[in-house]
Parts: structure tokens; sequence; C-alpha cells
């Protein structure tokens, strides 16, 4: 057999391969299957923001629905398929023992946006030290339904998979100074800036949170 | 009313004791329509005069020192009407007249007798009372290709012919008469008093001669398709009468028969529902603060539409966005409705998600002296609205309509009251049966077999989308769509989160909804009463003139039930009298076909895999849920049945116009299998002598679809258990024979190689009842 009737059949194969996938390609996808054990790390802080508001906005994140006027805005690298939106349950974010709220979804950049509420000492500085926070993702449920001791015992979960806070080196070096804004409504409004930056396949999103504000 | 309407009423008595007894067709309250007879009897001592007093009004009044039944007013007659024959009973035959003024009136009786031996005394009846039924009754509709052979309905499509026929058995008047057929532009009740002219707009009044026989003997195609304007405007259809010139005068009177001398046409000539109305659509997107970000869209010309117009209000689904929601703003401001589609928390979770829903239609109401520049105010209708939610947004609609029942939450704008229809696209359950619970407000439900976020899996109730469908106490209905996606239901692009075969992708899923959101806002918000076609006739039949028939891979399958508010008598939804031998209405439950069981329409096990379980592939309720239904098995060997026997005191149906139910097929199981197709199968009401009248479903058109093919959630093939509902109109089973509605005996479906296809089969039935139109 020469070579030249071997290259006939291995042709049509690559053909066939390629139209396959192809045609693989063209269909729809399905959704991703929730991993089957949560990660151990993984999720990098790369940029940190200390914030205050001169208007309390409410954390529905949690089901005691607190009122903040403080907090960290973070974008977090994040396994993207985590943070697949769908309907059903979800992991749930967590910076300590309180939940985060994620102002983008990121699954197809790996990066979220989130807001961290946080109280603050007589100075005015933010009680929750990312550098003592460990960042993971607990069991997937509604976040609205989340309690104290819920989330105790995810962070008691997390810490005994082996989830660390990030070094303070690593929060040093992408922290940026403090920001103030009236209300939370600008507070997302600044954050479609950092969502336009670190997940710009979100385009739908960022021009939904600038919707022009009636007054 | 003029004494001499009252004088003509009564003619039909002219022809004329111990005088308790007067009775109407033997009773003493009955309804009759126009045009039919009525035979009055009348106890007395032989040889006696007898007066008949008739009036208006029901009385009492008291005289001759006793409290007589009619009213004396100035319009009561008294009429002598004849002397009691030797046998003591006295009988009259007539005809109730076909005076337009006396339909729908009553007419109280109350006789008298002078008792020979003491003509001194005064032997006085019992009152009796004749309702005169309107003349008006269905006369437009479709040849059927077999028994009822016809059927007369409401809506229809711009390119589809209208018929007329007339039953010679309902109306024996009619036989051996010519009568000319009209459709005419609608004229309400008072019009047609004023003007009984009639003027055809079908291109030429038809010339039916009537002759004894059937239906079919007696029928006339009057507009061939794309004959009768379908043009309008921004509503549904264009209304228009059909009369029977019976006496070919040009002139509504006498015995002519009407379909249409309410105030509801006869008939509705729609056109293509999927197209935009004639309103430009202005979008107008802003925000009112945090998660009140808001995608606005009003037909650019409400200024100058009448009245306030409805407000749909869109709360999309988790990762979904409100900006994706154009092909229900477009489609529906265009038509004159006013739609926002609303940011949606829904992350965080759905009693979240219900929060923004209820704030921002909230703040919608609350500044539309602010919103577009104020072009809202006053033109924005706050007691009539609707709610659209898809996903977590969809039970986030349920869940802050409970709200708003329960009191947890009270809007500043607008009360549970003015939400007259909620709707969820996909809508997941986390909540549970007591928090996502749409009560009794009217109800519809989306579901897309292919969907692969809220799958509708037995492993997981969250998914399971029927369960707020049927905790509706009110009207409930649905829509499956074999072949759509959770993603197919928006148009933000991107995944279309989908999986089975056939899929059907979103351009043509918005087709459908199109064509189906159109006519269950006009229902349910505008109370056009032909759009209600669109919900429940078998889609096989009746569609819209723009549905997607060039893709195959198409199916469509309607849930529709009434509630209980809207008038109706249940003869079993198997949610009380749990035994299998009794319905929840009381009466017995029986007959040769298999019982599977009775229980809750959940299937309890975590996949759909054949493996014996009664409610296997049933995901219409929790353990908490009360959902109730039956499922039963013929093995196609030989004919079987089951009956339901109507308990003592219901038998009169005459006052109802439908029978309905729901069926489904029993995903993966090996009748079902067998032969996948449309399942059909006979009913039969039986009368109280006797007398049956059986229809096969099918031939309505469609039947009870298969379960769209998909696998997955264990072995097998085959999805969730789709419920359709079966509507038949009663007067259907009356077509050529006796059968009396007044004394039903019994409904029973037949199974089996004579009367049902494929001749095998495994099926859910449920919510067997009674409603009206």
């Amino acid at each position: 057999m020469t070579l030249r009737f071997l290259l006939l059949p291995v042709l049509l194969v690559g053909l066939l391969a390629a139209g396959i996938a192809a045609f693989v390609r063209g269909l729809p996808a399905d959704p991703p299957a929730l991993p089957p054990a949560l990660p151990a790390g993984g999720i990098d802080v790369l940029y940190a923001r200390p914030f205050t508001l001169q208007v309390p906005a409410v954390h529905a994140w949690e089901a005691a629905q607190p009122r903040y006027d403080a907090g960290w805005v973070v974008v977090l690298a994040v396994d993207p398929q985590l943070v697949v939106p769908r309907q059903t349950a979800e992991p749930i974010l967590y910076v300590g023992d309180r939940t985060a709220e994620r102002v983008n979804f990121g699954h197809e950049s790996g990066r979220v946006v989130a807001i961290v509420p946080s109280a603050r000492d007589a100075s005015g500085s933010l009680t929750l030290d990312l550098a003592a926070a460990p960042i993971f993702f607990g069991a997937a449920g509604l976040p609205e339904q989340v309690d104290a001791a819920h989330a105790a015992a995810e962070l008691a979960a997390a810490r005994a998979r082996g989830v660390r806070a990030p070094s303070a080196a690593a929060v040093a070096a992408v922290a940026q100074p403090a920001v103030n804004f009236s209300d939370d409504w600008e507070l997302r409004l600044w954050c479609s800036d950092l969502i336009e930056r670190w997940s710009p396949q979100e385009a739908d999103l960022v021009a939904g949170l600038r919707a022009p504000r009636l007054r | 009313m003029p004494r001499a309407r009252w004088a003509l009423a009564l003619s039909f008595l002219a022809g004329g004791a111990h005088a308790s007894d007067l009775l109407l067709n033997g009773q003493a309250a009955i309804e009759v329509a126009q045009g039919l007879p009525v035979s009055l009897t009348l106890q007395g001592t032989p040889g006696a005069p007898a007066w008949l007093l008739a009036d208006s009004s029901p009385g009492p009044t008291s005289a001759f020192g006793l409290d007589l039944p009619v009213g004396f007013t100035p319009v009561m007659v008294i009429q002598l009407i004849g002397t009691v024959p030797a046998g003591g009973t006295l009988q009259l035959n007539g005809t109730v007249p076909f005076d337009i003024a006396l339909a729908g009136t009553s007419a109280w009786f109350v006789a008298v007798v002078a008792d020979a031996p003491q003509p001194a005394d005064w032997d006085w009846s019992a009152g009796a009372v004749l309702h005169i039924r309107d003349r008006d009754g269905p006369l437009a509709g479709n040849v059927l290709a077999g028994y009822p052979h016809f059927e007369f309905v409401r809506a229809f499509n711009a390119n589809a012919p209208v018929a007329v026929a007339v039953d010679p058995l309902r109306h024996p008047e009619v036989v051996g008469r010519t009568g000319d057929v009209y459709v005419t532009a609608k004229k309400t009740r008072a019009q047609w008093l004023a003007d009984p002219t009639l003027v055809d707009v079908s291109g030429g009044a038809e010339t039916l001669a009537f002759v004894a026989g059937g239906v079919l003997d007696n029928d006339v195609v009057v507009a061939a398709g794309g004959v009768l304007s379908a043009a309008a405007g921004h509503g549904l259809g264009v209304g228009y009468d059909v009369i029977i010139d019976l006496d070919q005068d040009g002139v509504f009177d006498g015995d002519d028969l009407i379909d249409g001398l309410s105030d509801e046409a006869g008939l509705y000539r729609v056109h293509d529902v999927t197209l935009p109305g004639p309103s430009a659509v202005t979008e107008v997107i802003y925000s009112g603060g945090t998660n009140l970000g808001q995608d606005l869209y009003y037909p650019s010309d409400i200024a100058s539409l009448p009245a306030p117009r409805p407000l749909v209000v869109v709360s999309h689904g988790n990762g979904h966005n409100y900006q994706w929601y154009d092909h229900v703003g477009e489609h529906l401001a265009s038509y004159g409705f006013v739609v926002m589609s609303h940011q949606n928390n829904t992350v965080p979770g759905v009693e979240t998600a219900s929060t923004t829903t209820l704030t921002n239609t909230d703040y919608l109401l609350g500044n539309l002296g602010t919103i577009a520049g104020g072009v809202l105010l006053g033109r924005v209708d706050g007691h009539n609205i609707m709610w659209l939610g898809h996903s977590r947004g969809g039970e986030g609609v349920v869940r802050a309509y409970d709200r708003l029942v329960d009191g947890t939450y009270v809007a500043s704008n607008f009360s549970a009251a003015d939400v007259r229809l909620v709707s969820s696209i996909a809508p997941t359950d986390f909540l549970g049966t007591s928090s996502a619970n749409p009560h009794g407000v009217d109800y519809h439900l989306w579901v897309g077999g292919s969907d692969s976020d809220v799958t509708g899996c037995s492993s997981s109730n969250i998914a399971q989308s029927f369960h707020l469908h049927d905790r509706a106490e009110g009207r409930r209905m649905s829509v499956s769509l074999h072949g759509v996606g959770h993603g197919n239901f928006h148009d933000g692009g991107g995944n279309e989160w989908a999986t089975g075969p056939c899929l059907v992708h979103t351009p043509d899923t918005h087709a459908i909804m199109r064509g189906l959101l159109l006519p269950l806002a006009q229902r349910h918000l505008l109370d056009n009463l032909p759009a209600e076609d669109f919900l429940w006739r078998q889609w096989e039949r009746f569609r819209p003139i723009g549905a997607p028939d060039a893709n195959p891979c198409v199916v469509v399958d309607l849930m529709f039930r009434k509630g209980a508010a809207e008038g109706t008598f249940v003869l079993d939804d198997f949610q009380t009298n749990t035994d299998t031998g009794t319905s929840s209405s009381g009466g017995t439950v029986g007959g040769s076909v298999l019982i599977v069981g009775e229980g809750r329409l959940d299937d309890e096990d975590t996949n759909f895999t054949w493996d014996g379980d009664t409610f296997n592939g049933f995901t219409h309720g929790q353990s908490s849920d009360s959902t109730r239904g039956l499922v039963i098995e013929y093995s196609g060997a030989s004919d079987v049945h089951l009956e339901f026997a109507l308990p003592g005191g219901t038998a009169d149906v005459s006052g109802w116009d439908w029978l309905s139910l729901r069926v489904a097929q029993a995903t993966r199981h090996p009748l079902t299998i067998a032969a996948l197709q449309d399942s059909t199968f006979t009913v039969e009401l039986r009368d109280g002598a006797g007398q049956t009248s059986a229809i096969e479903i099918g031939v309505y058109g469609g039947g009870v679809e298969e379960p769209y093919q998909r696998t997955s959630c264990g072995t097998g093939t085959g999805w969730g258990n789709e419920f359709e509902t079966i509507r038949i109109r009663l007067t259907d089973f009356t077509r050529g024979n006796d059968l009396d509605l007044r004394d039903l005996s019994a409904v029973t479906f037949r199974f089996g190689p004579s009367f049902s296809s494929p001749a095998f089969g495994r099926l859910g039935l449920d919510d067997l009842q009674f409603d009206r139109d």
C-alpha cells in the first residue's frame, strides 16, 4: 500500500472528525454540573477597596437582612464553573463568616466583583480584615436563607478542608484607598466600571447598572 | 314592559279544583328558551273555572287574606284559562314566544280555581316561575370529521372558513323552511332592538333549505378564509353576529335564529396574533434606585388611546437581565399595553426577588409623573396588572402575590386585587407549598420540555414548575412546549439551557410566546372572550396564524381549568373522598378499566425510570402539596370503561356549558412506549332514561400528547407527564339524539379497540368538572 492510499482514509477520517466537532460545537451546551466537592482554595483577591455609604443599605444576602454603611468591594478570581448562573441552588460566596454580594456573575471571565459589608470601629476603619477572613464558596443554597449559625458552620467546614485567608501581603498588594458613595446605587454604578474592566463579557449587566437614575 | 307584551307572553295559554299544584313542564321553576314548548298543568275541582295570574315580579303580595306569589304590578295579567276537565287536571300547551324584549326575563305565575261546590271559596295554587332564556345560541363553527359533526366556536383565524349549522333536533321549527344566513357587523342587544335590519358583510347572505336529518344536512360555509375583516386594531378579533332569517324578510324578527344577541358577538375574526399591533412602541430605560432599573415599553400613541392601559410587569430570572424581554415588551405594547421589565434581585433568592417585583411595580405606579417625561401619568391602570416572571423570577411573582395576600407586604400603590393574572415561565419552587402559592389569582405557567436548568426531573422539588400551577385555586392554565430550553424564553442569547431531541430554538419559541401572550393578556386584563380559545383549544386544531408550523419540532400542550369562583361543578378532582370508588362529589366511581391508583400527583422517587411507581412522571406536587389525581391503565385486549356517576341532586347539568378534564400519558411506561402518538378515547354521557351519547375526543383535533422524548433523569426515554385539558361542549352530546342534560346519570370514559387510539395506554386523569363559557 502506498502512502497516497493511506492518506485518503486519514483525510476522510479527519474531515469527518472535524465535521462532528463542528456539529457538537453547534449544539447547545448542557449546563455544567456543580463540582462534586467544594474547592479547598483557589480564590485570589485581585482588587480590594474599602467603601463607605452616606445612606445605609440592606444586605439582602443574609437572613437577618442587616443594614450596612461600609465594607469592601473586591474583585475575585474564581472557578467559572462555580458561578455559572442557574435557577436552582448555587454555591454561596463567603468572606469569613459573612456572605458576599456578587454584583456580577463572572462565569465567562472567572472574575467576580463582590460587595462585602463590614462594621467600622471607633476610628472609622473597617473591622473586617481581609487578611484574616477566608474567602470561599460554601454549599449551594440561597444566600437570603443564611443565618449566622449557618455561616459559622460553613466557615468551620471551609477551614477544615484547608481554606485559608489571603495573606496580608496579597491583600496589601491589591488594596486601594477608601472611597465614599452617597448610597448603594452609586456604589453599584461604580462597580459597573469594575465589571467592565474585569468581566467585559457582561455588557448587558453593565448597561443595566448604568441606566440613568430618575430624581 | 308594555301590557301587550305580557298578553303575548301568555297567548300560548289561551286555549284553557284543589289548585295546589301549578306546574310548568312538571316543575315549579323552569328555564325555557324562546320558541320552545311549555306545558302547564293545574290540579282543580272538575268543572270549575280557572284563572291564571302572571306578573314580572315574584311578590309576595298580601291579597285575599293570603300571601300570593306574584307582585300585582301594573303589568300583571289575569286571564281565564278554562275549566278543569273531568280528570281534575287542566293541561295547556304552548310555545314561549320569540320576542326579543322577553329574552332574559322571568314570569311568575299563580292560578286560582273557583271551587264549584263552594263558590265563595277561591282555591289558590302555589307559585310557579318561567325563566325565558335568550334565543341567542351558537350557530357559527367548524365541520368535524366525526360525531358530533360540528363544533360551535367563538374565534376563527382570518385565514379559516366559517361555517354555520343548525341541529334540526334542537330546532325542529326550521325543518322544511328556507332561511337566509346573514353575517352582520356586531350589534348589541339594544342595537338589535333599535334596528333589526339585516345587512350581510360576508359577500351576500347564504340561502339554506333546512331538512330533517343531522347537523351536516343543515350547514353552510358563510365565509371562506380571507373573507370578513380581522382588522381589530388593538383588539384581538372583529366581532360579527350570525342570523338565520327564517322568514326571509331581511329583518331580525319572529323566530329567526341568532348567534350574538348578547353583548358578545356570535363569532370573531382573529388576525395573526404573532404580528405586531398597530401602535409604534417607545422604549425607555431608567433607574429609580438600587434594583429599580426598569425597561419600559409603551405605545407611542398612548395619549390618544382610550382609558388607562393595563400594566404588564416582567421579572427576569437568575443570570438574566431586565433588558432581555423585548419580544414581550414590544409585542404587548404595540397592542396598547404598558410593559415594564425590571431589575430583579434573584441571586440572594426568591424572597428577595419577590421584593423586587413588588417594589418595582410600586415604583412605577408611584412615579408616573416622572417616568418617561410624565407621558404615562393618568394612562396606566394600576388596578389591572399582570405579572410575568421567569425562573426564579417566575417563583418570585407568585411569592410576591402570596405576600400581598397574607399581608406581609403592603404596597403603596396597588393591592392583591389589582393583580389580575400571574404568569410564570419555568419557575423554581424553592419556597414550597405555603409560600410559593398563587392562592385564588388567575395563574398561568409556561414550561419548556428541554429545560436543562429548571429541568422538571423528579430528582429535585426545586426544579418542578408544575407545583405552582397545581397550587392555584383560581383559574389555572399552562403551556408545555416540547424542545424548548430555559434560555429560549428570553432574548439575551447565550446558552439555550436546552437538552433533548428536536430543539425548537429561540425565534420559534418567541413566535409561540407572542401568539399566546397576547390572548393571555387580552383575556385576563381586557376581558376579551374570544382570546380564551387560544388558551385551551387543541393546538393542532386552532393556533395563531403565525405559529411556526414549518418547524416539525413544535409541540404545544395546553392546560386550562376554570376556578370555582367562575362557577363550576366538580364531579371529581380526587381531592376528597379518596377512596377510588367514590368521587369527590360523592358519586360512585367504577368500571372495568384497571384503576392503578388515586393519590398525590408526585413522582416520589428521584427519576422517571419506569419501575412500577403509580405516579411515575408526575411532577405536580411534593409531600406538602395536596394535588391528587387518578392513574388508569388499559391493555387493549378488550374494551373497558371508567364511569363517574352523578350524585343525587346534581343530575341537571343543563345549566353548564362544558365538560372539562385534564389527561396525561404516563412517561416511560411500556403501554406509552408501545405507540408514541396522541392518545384519544371516548367520553360518553348517559341520562336517567338510559339514553347515551359518546364523543371520541380526537374529533376536535390532537388528543393527549405523548411525553417529550428526552432522556436522563433515570433510564429510558420520555420526560415528565404533561396534562392536556379536554373540553367538550355539553350540547355536542345532544346532537341528533334525545340525551337529557337535565337528568344526567353518569359520565363514562371508554377505552380499548373500539373506543381509543391506541387501544392501550396508561393515563393520568384529573379535574373532571362542568363549567361555563
